[in-house]
């Protein structure tokens, strides 16, 4: 309980210094970032109804399939992997790249649709096939844009520079959370306590790492404004 | 026990997948990023010699648009002032002409003869220091003009030879050619004491060879320590592009070798 209200209180702080620097730059994927973790925000808040489920005012849904919040974190999930996906292709110049990850998107979009509508455990669990999809293309998307890093003269800034604060707390996030999430539905009590053992500290401490990057980046990037940030015309 | 283990579960077998994949990306990527990395660290060293070699070309080219400059100067130095002195002597020697008694008339008169060519010398060493000059008559007509200066000062006999046809050259690139030619000429007067001197121009289908000769006393290049004269002509001819080299040997005369493509 207590690690979900911390990691709760740590969305909310990115989110407001997200806004902050969304004041400060004033920039299109900024404005997406920040509007993204509002979403986030949004849907972890929401999510918390389980709480009055078992003792609340919520009891009448025991046993139907809105007893767990499965079904509201894999339109999540989705979601969030194409900003993933997405975000990093503002950054991008290459038109080829660019191609490359529209293709992506598309690809991810069919296999998601099709894994949450077809698999059958849309209720029970998240769907592991596109959290590894998504992961794959989240891994891909910011290997492009560490190339375009490496070709033109942001990466003398990199310190000040949004996108690689989301890109290392994407990766380490993604990376690390995706194989608890293929077992999810084993997250029950009854099932197997060491793994809700085993998977609280895991998820705590990669979302402590996420937000915590998204905090100080934020701030670290509102301090001083990146002269090679924005080249590209938004 | 291994004809008991259980089939594996979905998640197991999508975990391995999962994995794989990773590590594949993982291993793609990096040789990608070492690669890209290894590229653009190239790109910057050949950047940064491309800018080096720049600079140095802006330099010698400023070089030489000081030293064109002081040229122009001293040539209008020597034709405005001293040839405006010796004219003013020659119009004295003609009023002392009329006054002084006849023996001395044959004196004067040849006094009055060595101003004028002194006067005609001056214009000409003007002529070939002024790169206006140079310009308007071209390389040929310059080099002439040199050939012909040289020869009047009875130190040595001098020739110039062109064959093929002329191809008409830039004219930036013209003055410097001569200014070369012109720096070994007057190095050859200076220090050569030679007898001979033939200067060849030849118009091949893609460069022009200059090649210059004297039967002077020559050099030891390995023991002369590169002087400024040296240097600039190497330093001109490396603004050309074109192929410079100097042999000597001490009492074989020295030669120069100067092959420039057209194409720069």
């Amino acid at each position: 309980m207590f690690t979900a209200i911390f990691i709760h209180i740590l969305e909310w702080l990115a989110f407001f210094t997200g806004i902050f620097y969304y004041k400060k730059s004033k920039s299109r994927p900024a404005f997406y970032l920040v509007c993204f973790l509002g979403i986030t925000v949004f849907v972890e808040t929401l999510g918390l109804y389980t709480i009055f489920v078992y003792n609340g005012f919520l009891e009448g849904l025991q046993g139907t399939l809105l007893e767990k919040n499965f079904w509201l974190y894999n339109i999540y999930s989705i979601v969030s992997y194409l900003f993933y996906i997405s975000f990093f292709k503002w950054f991008l110049v290459s038109p080829r790249a660019v191609r490359v990850m529209n293709l992506l998107t598309a690809i991810f979009v069919i296999v998601s649709l099709a894994d949450n509508l077809f698999s059958g455990g849309y209720f029970y669990g998240f769907m592991p096939i596109t959290h590894i999809v998504g992961t794959l293309f989240v891994f891909m998307s910011i290997a492009f844009y560490y190339l375009q890093l490496l070709q033109g003269n942001q990466i003398l800034e990199i310190r000040k520079s949004i996108p690689f604060y989301v890109s290392v707390g994407a990766l380490i996030f993604h990376l690390c959370s995706t194989p608890l999430f293929i077992y999810s539905s084993y997250f029950k009590n009854s099932i197997d306590p060491g793994f809700v053992s085993l998977y609280i500290p895991i998820i705590f401490i990669v979302n402590l790492i996420l937000y915590s990057i998204y905090i100080i980046g934020f701030l670290i990037c509102s301090h001083k404004q990146n002269p090679y940030y924005g080249k590209k015309n938004y | 026990m291994f004809a008991q283990a259980e089939p594996l579960l979905r998640q197991e077998k999508l975990l391995i997948i999962y994995f794989v994949a990773i590590l594949l990306f993982i291993t793609v990527f990096s040789v990608v990023f070492v690669i890209a990395f290894q590229r653009r660290k190239n790109k910057f060293l050949i950047e940064r010699l491309e800018n080096q070699q720049k600079f140095e070309n802006e330099l010698a080219k400023s070089q030489i648009e000081i030293q064109e400059q002081i040229f122009k100067n001293i040539a209008w130095e020597l034709h405005d002032n001293i040839g405006q002195l010796l004219s003013v002597v020659n119009i004295q020697l003609n009023m002392l002409l009329d006054k002084t008694p006849e023996e001395h008339h044959e004196q004067i008169k040849e006094t009055k003869n060595l101003v004028s060519e002194t006067v005609q010398e001056v214009r000409n060493l003007s002529k070939v220091l002024n790169n206006d000059v140079v310009l308007k008559n071209g390389l040929l007509n310059s080099l002439h003009l040199e050939i012909v200066r040289f020869n009047k000062l009875n130190f040595l006999e001098a020739q110039c030879q062109v064959t093929g046809d002329i191809v008409p050259i830039k004219s930036s690139n013209e003055i410097i050619i001569f200014r070369i030619v012109q720096e070994f000429l007057s190095n050859i007067i200076k220090h050569a004491k030679a007898k001979k001197l033939i200067v060849l121009l030849n118009y091949k289908d893609n460069s022009l060879e200059i090649t210059a000769k004297d039967d002077g006393v020559g050099f030891d290049i390995s023991k002369i320590t590169q002087n400024s004269g040296m240097e600039t002509m190497k330093s001109r001819a490396g603004l050309l592009k074109a192929d410079f080299s100097i042999i000597s040997k001490p009492g074989k005369g020295t030669s120069l070798y100067l092959n420039y493509p057209y194409g720069n």
